[in-house]
Parts: C-alpha cells; structure tokens; sequence
C-alpha cells in the first residue's frame, strides 16, 4: 500500500458525525453489528419503548441470544405492543388478547414444572421471541404454522421456514425426545448483519433514554475541561 | 500445594471493604491484569518485532506492531496522524494525534486501506469482529517536543522531567467488547491469553507504547541525522497516560459477580498471607515497602485533596517501616502487621499495604488471576420459583446495609446517571437542576432495593417470586442482582450511588487499580489522569529481564525523589 494512499485515506483523523446522533443514522450493514452493540440497543429501545429496566435487560438478552444463531430480530412491533401475560397456569395458554412472547416466555420458566409435557399457546404475538426463553425449558420444539425449531443441549435446528417474523401465531411447545441430532447449529461468538429498516426503528427507541446536552451538562456531567492540552 | 489446601484466614467481610472510601483507596497489586498480562507475556516467550514503519517526515503514515503467541499472531496498527490544532481528552473530542487498533492476524493490504478509514474516525466508524481493540491518542505537550529536540541535538532528555509527565501520549479511550463493530468478548475471552479480563486492551495499550518513542526518535533524526535515540533507563520512565472519566463507572455496578471475583481474588491473596506462621519474605518485603514509599515521593497531583491523601500515606508508610521489624518477628507475622495497620493506617495506607503484603509472595497468590474471569450470561437467567419469603431472607442476609440511607431526603436523592445523546457515554447530573431523571439507569441499587424490599414484605409469603414479578416486572433486575449478591457478596458496592456527597472518582480508582495503572492524579471530583506500564519493560528487553518488577520505582531511582516539586 503507497504511502501516499494511505496519507489520503487517513487526512486528518478526523471524526464523522456519530451514527446514532445525526439522521438518516448510515450504519454499515455489510458488517454485522456485534452481540453486545445489540443487546444494549435493544435494551435501550425497549426502556424507550416504555418498558421497565428490569424488562429492558431481558428484551436485550432475548435479541442477544437470536443475533447468536442468526435469527431474525424483528422487534420494534412487539415492544409497541402491551405487556400481556398468560391469565392462568393452563393448556392452552391465553389471555385476553395477543400475548406478548417476552411475558409468556418468562411465564414458561417461572411455572415450568406445569410445562414439561408441552403446551399449546393460543394468540402469541412474534412466537419467534419466546423461543430464548423457551429454550430454558430443555430441549423443546417451538412451532407455529411454517415453522419448525427444535433447541437443545445449546444447539438449534431450524427447518427452512418463511414464517420467522410472522407477527401472531397459535403455536406449539413440544419437549424433543430421544436423541438429539446431530445437525445442530451452535451459537456463534459474534453477531450478525441486522436488517436496516428495523435497526433504524430500534435507535429511534433507544434515543427516548438519552438527555441531550446543555452546556452545562457538557461541562460538569462528564468532569473534564473543554480544552486539555498538556 | 492444591488450592484446596491452602491455609487462609478469615476473608476482610463485604461490610468493610464494599464501601466507596475503602474502593477509593485501591493500588495495584499483583493481581492486576497489566501484571498478569506481562508475566504471561515472558512466560510464554511471546515474540515482537515492528514488520511496518510507514510513517513520512512529517510524523504523519502508519506502523504495524507485531506479537507472536506460540500460537498465532496479534498485529497492532497505528495511524499517525498530522496533530490537530486543538487537542481534547473529551469523548466528544474530533481528531487525535494517533489511532490505533488490535488486529486478529496479520493485515493484507486490503485490511490496512480499510481499517485505515475506519480506525481514524473512532467511534464513527465501523470496525470488524478481527479487530479486538479501538482506541487513540494525544501527544503530551509539555514533553513531546522537548524529548524530541533533546535527541535531535543528541542528548537525552531529563530525567526528573521525564518521571514528573511519565508519558509521551496518552489514550483517552480504548474500546473492546463488540463496541463499533468490534469482537466480542465471547470470541475474545475463547483465547486462553485473553480469558482474564481486559487482556486484549492492555496488550494493545503495552504494544502501542513504544509507538511515542519510535515516532519520537523518528522525528528527531529527521530534524538531525545525527540524533540519539532514547537510551534503556529513560525510556522506561515512560508509559502511557490515560484520562479517564465517567465512562467507566458504572462498570463496576453493572458487572456485581465480576467486582465480586476481582476482590475476592484479592482478598484471598491477602488472606493466604496472612495464614503464614512466619515473615520469610521479610527482607523482600522491607525493600519493596522501601520501593513504594520512593514511589510516593514521586506521585504529582494537582489536585489538593489527593495531596493531602499523599502527605498522609507518606507518613503512614513511614509508621510501617518503623513498625514492620517488630511487627514480622510474631506469629503469624503478616497477620499482626495487617491488624495493626487496619488499627493505626488510614485507608489508603493500609489498602496499599495489603499491596506490599502479598507483594513477595507470588508463588502463593498468582494463581488466584485465574479465578478473576467470570462468564456472566450464565447468571442471567432469573429463577422465578423461590418465595417471597425466601427472596426477603436474601435480602436480609445481603441488603441489611441499604436502611443506612434515607431516600426521603433530598442529599440522598440528589443525583442521577443517565446516557448522554452527544456522546452515548454515562454522565452523572444533578437531580434538582438538570432534566433526564426520567431515563435514570438503574444504578441507584440502595435506593431502588428498599422499594423492592418493602413491596415484597407487603406480598403474600409463599407467593413465587415469578408471580410477584409478574404484577410488579419493574423489580426484575434488582431480584436478580439479589440472586447474584447470595453467591457474589463481594458484588455490591454497599454506599449510596446517588448521593451529592459521592464521589465517582472513588469507582474510577478502583476499576482503575485493577487494571494496574499507577500515579492517580485527579482533576475533578469524576475524572483523572493515569499512567499505565510506567517502569514496565518493552518488547525489546522482555526476553531478559524480569517482566513483574515495576509496580514500585527500583530504589536506584531515588536520585528523582521530590522530581517536579517545587
């Protein structure tokens, strides 16, 4: 590489206005954005949404845990929709309404002892995010129509399927008997391209939890001087 | 000696260092990861060498440092850039004397040209999970252009002034863990020399080190084809500066089970020393106690209450070394002299002493770096069966310290963190004066516990936990902080977050003092300057030297006693 391309392609070192501050946010979709910018954006946009922290967290767990096997993170419906639980410990599970797939997923382990033979899940909106929380069940298969997955033993298995992001569904959980295959996808290290329109949505959430600077903010919210030069 | 059958005493509780004074008052120690990381460094006889100088007359192009493993290769690019007219340590700062990044492998071409884009623009850019580090620089003023004419007109720089600055640059961020495109800590931490904490960020920092010298040199034999480079004992006055502010501190509070293995570790250290039935290091110990009381003579702040800390220190260090002889000739040697600097020394005193306590006893205690890693995702998951009572009883266990605050009060209530839209970094305002308190982060563990706690007396007892979430989800992070705490007790910092009179500097310092950096010197109540590596070995004498013995100045230095006073 010439030193003078390089020199042209370094200038100044200077920064570019920050993806998440200035619109249109142009984020780089040819690479992936990494597990932990995801976790923490859909945090965010989840706290932005309206949702407590406490919930926040585990929204930002659930896209975490679907980014690791490269499934689709269709979220910003779902975190508009209300935080309905099942009513009752009960087979089918239902409410009054589309039941929100974190609350159910949530339900599922705190009452998995009723759940062990399976349950069907009548009206569940996104079932797609259910699935980290299903997954804590043990090995399961989680189906709705068009889609077959099956978790276990820290693998999935993910029959080709045009029905990932459908937005409300009657599904299935099944415990997976006998041996599992041996064709199992494992979770990888790293994250993966998100889609752009939905990751848009995603920052305009999250930006509901940051405080736009003031002077003064600037001046004693972070500590340092404006100018530091020694 | 298996671990199992180590004799240690009693562990110092959570009730007595979990306090933000006692954190506050934190130095390294061996266990700090700079440390580990060279010991593995030259334990492992790592190979370094710098395959690309790239860099004009100017100072402006770009450097490939190189560290081979036994089995792979780590490449750390710089990018040299012309300096910006108006220098800034502010995360809101746009341009930087140097940029630079730690890459998996060696770069192609292709790899330079792209991360040469990226790399400069810092946080606007997009960076790849081969990368494991992003971060920059910015020339120290005071002492770049004086070194540089110094061996432009073939002398070497001196060395009072270059003990009084301790760098050339200094970062003013270094970014891992998936940040901006950056690998993840699972693809990081799946290197057996990255499993300790913050490995990859500490190398890239130890390699870059030589980046200020090499330029340094470079532009003084531009000047003069005549110049000097920088002979072995000034150069290793010099480490890298670092300024550090609030971005990192609520770290310490969102990560409860690592606090908990980083202090235990310490702790433990601390307490197989003092299991010893008798002072066999004791000569060791009176000469790195001598070390370090050189080191404080040498510690420059100008900030007035850490000076006072100084004077203070200097003088408890002092008592030590008059008490040490009769203190070690007991029983239990170590333990005496611990009892007795808890009873006469001041915080800061006594927490450097449990430094130079374990200081000579490695072959006992290095081991515990090992346990200071802890995968947190398998904490994450919530279990929702126990009972209300079950889940009070923790909090009585753990949480009794909470009541200490009342929250009804306005100086308890007074502060609130919350992310900032410039910059996406934490900040810290001022409750009564500024807006934002309602995205507040959920750092105010004191205070939120006690609403936790007093909803769950009002529920029914036997009620699940998954229940009671259920109608009040706004309590699922602090039930599960609660449900670390019972495994983690060194995992709350048991002090008021919110508090006007709290000060962030104290969570700084002690992240800090595990990382290794020496020679806090604070500028507000909530940033400070640092020097990482000061007196540490370069790749170039790794081979030959000892790689663990510049946490304190070597007493040949005392000729740079007071260097800078007055």
């Amino acid at each position: 590489m010439s030193l003078p391309t390089v020199l042209r392609t370094i200038g100044r070192g200077r920064r570019f206005p920050h993806p998440f501050c200035k619109t249109p946010a142009m984020v780089n979709f040819m690479a992936a954005q990494s597990l932990n910018e995801t976790e923490a954006l859909v945090r965010k946009a989840a706290r932005g949404a309206g949702w407590a922290w406490g919930l926040a967290e585990e929204w930002g767990y659930a896209a975490k845990w679907l980014a690791a096997r490269e499934l689709p993170i269709f979220l910003s419906p779902a975190l508009a929709r209300p935080a309905l639980s099942p009513a009752a410990v009960s087979n089918p599970i239902s409410a009054d309404g589309a039941l929100c797939p974190l609350m159910t997923g949530l339900f599922l382990m705190d009452n998995q002892r009723h759940f062990h033979n399976g349950v069907m899940i009548k009206n569940l909106s996104y079932p797609l995010l259910s699935l980290p929380f299903v997954s804590l069940l043990g090995p399961m298969r989680l189906q709705w129509a068009g889609t077959n997955i099956a978790v276990g033993a820290g693998k999935h298995w993910l029959a080709k399927s045009d029905t990932l992001t459908a937005a409300v569904a009657d599904a299935t959980i099944l415990p997976l008997v006998g041996t599992l295959p041996a064709d199992g996808i494992n979770p990888r290290d790293c994250g993966c391209p998100q889609n752009a329109e939905e990751w848009r949505r995603l920052e305009t959430l999250a930006a509901k939890t940051f405080v736009a600077a003031t002077a003064d903010s600037r001046s004693h919210g972070a500590g340092a001087g404006l100018r530091d030069d020694n | 000696m298996s671990k199992a059958t180590i004799p240690t005493a009693s562990l110092r509780p959570p009730s007595d260092i979990m306090r933000l004074a006692v954190l506050g008052g934190f130095c390294q120690t061996r266990l700090s990861f700079m440390r580990v990381l060279l010991r593995r460094l030259k334990k492992e006889q790592w190979r370094f060498s710098r395959p690309q100088w790239q860099i004009d007359a100017a100072g402006i192009g770009y450097a490939v440092y190189e560290a081979r493993t036994p089995s792979r290769v780590y490449s750390l690019l710089v990018f040299s850039h012309k300096p910006p007219p108006l220098r800034s340590d502010r995360v809101i700062a746009e341009a930087w004397d140097a940029t630079f990044t730690l890459f998996d492998g060696v770069p192609t071409a292709d790899d330079l040209r792209q991360m040469a884009a990226q790399v400069s623009k810092q946080e606007a850019g997009r960076q790849r999970a081969q990368q494991f580090v992003l971060s920059r620089a910015n020339r120290s003023t005071r002492l770049f252009a004086y070194v540089v004419d110094c061996l432009a007109n073939g002398t070497q720089p001196a060395m009072a002034r270059l003990a009084e600055v301790g760098y050339l640059m200094r970062t003013t961020a270094v970014y891992g863990n998936g940040k901006f495109g950056l690998a993840d800590r699972s693809r990081v931490a799946a290197r057996p020399e990255f499993t300790t904490p913050f490995q990859a960020e500490l190398l890239a920092v130890w390699l870059f080190r030589a980046f200020p010298i090499d330029l340094a040199e470079h532009l003084a034999a531009t000047k003069n084809p005549q110049a000097v480079k920088l002979s072995p004992p000034q150069r290793r006055l010099l480490g890298i500066g670092n300024s550090t502010g609030l971005g990192m501190a609520p770290f310490l509070i969102a990560h409860p089970a690592l606090l908990h293995c980083w202090i235990a570790a310490r702790e433990t250290a601390l307490a197989r020393v003092r299991a010893l039935p008798a002072a066999d290091k004791k000569t060791e110990f009176m000469e790195f106690l001598a070390r370090a009381q050189l080191g404080v003579t040498m510690w420059q702040t100008a900030d007035e209450q850490q000076q006072r800390r100084i004077k203070q220190l200097s003088a408890d260090l002092q008592k030590a070394a008059q008490q040490a002889d009769t203190l070690l000739r007991q029983k239990y040697p170590w333990e005496a002299l611990h009892q007795w600097s808890d009873a006469h020394l001041h915080t800061e005193g006594r927490e450097m002493l449990v430094s130079l306590i374990i200081e000579p006893h490695g072959d006992l205690t290095d081991d515990l770096a090992e346990q200071m890693a802890f995968d947190e995702d398998s904490l994450f998951v919530l279990d929702g069966r126990p009972t209300v009572a079950e889940y009070l009883a923790i909090l009585r266990r753990r949480y009794a310290w909470i009541w200490r605050e009342d929250f009804s009060q306005s100086a308890a209530n007074a502060r609130f963190w919350y992310v900032s839209e410039e910059k996406l970094e934490p900040r810290l305002g001022e409750r009564y004066e500024e807006a934002g308190a309602d995205v507040e982060l959920p750092l105010s563990v004191m205070r939120d516990m006690q609403f936790f706690w007093r909803d769950l007396e009002g529920a029914v007892a036997d009620e699940t936990l998954g229940g009671f979430l259920a109608r009040q989800p706004q309590y699922r992070h602090l039930a599960r902080r609660a449900q670390t705490a019972e495994r983690f007790p060194y995992g709350e910092i048991q002090d008021n977050l919110i508090s006007a009179k709290m000060l962030p500097l104290d969570l700084l310092r002690c992240k800090l003092s595990f990382f290794g950096a020496t020679k806090f010197d604070p500028r507000s109540d909530r940033w400070l300057r640092i020097t990482m590596y000061q007196d540490a070995p370069y790749a170039d004498e790794l081979a030959d030297c000892a790689a663990d013995d510049w946490a304190w100045p070597p007493l040949s230095a005392s000729f740079l006693q007071n260097a800078g006073h007055g």
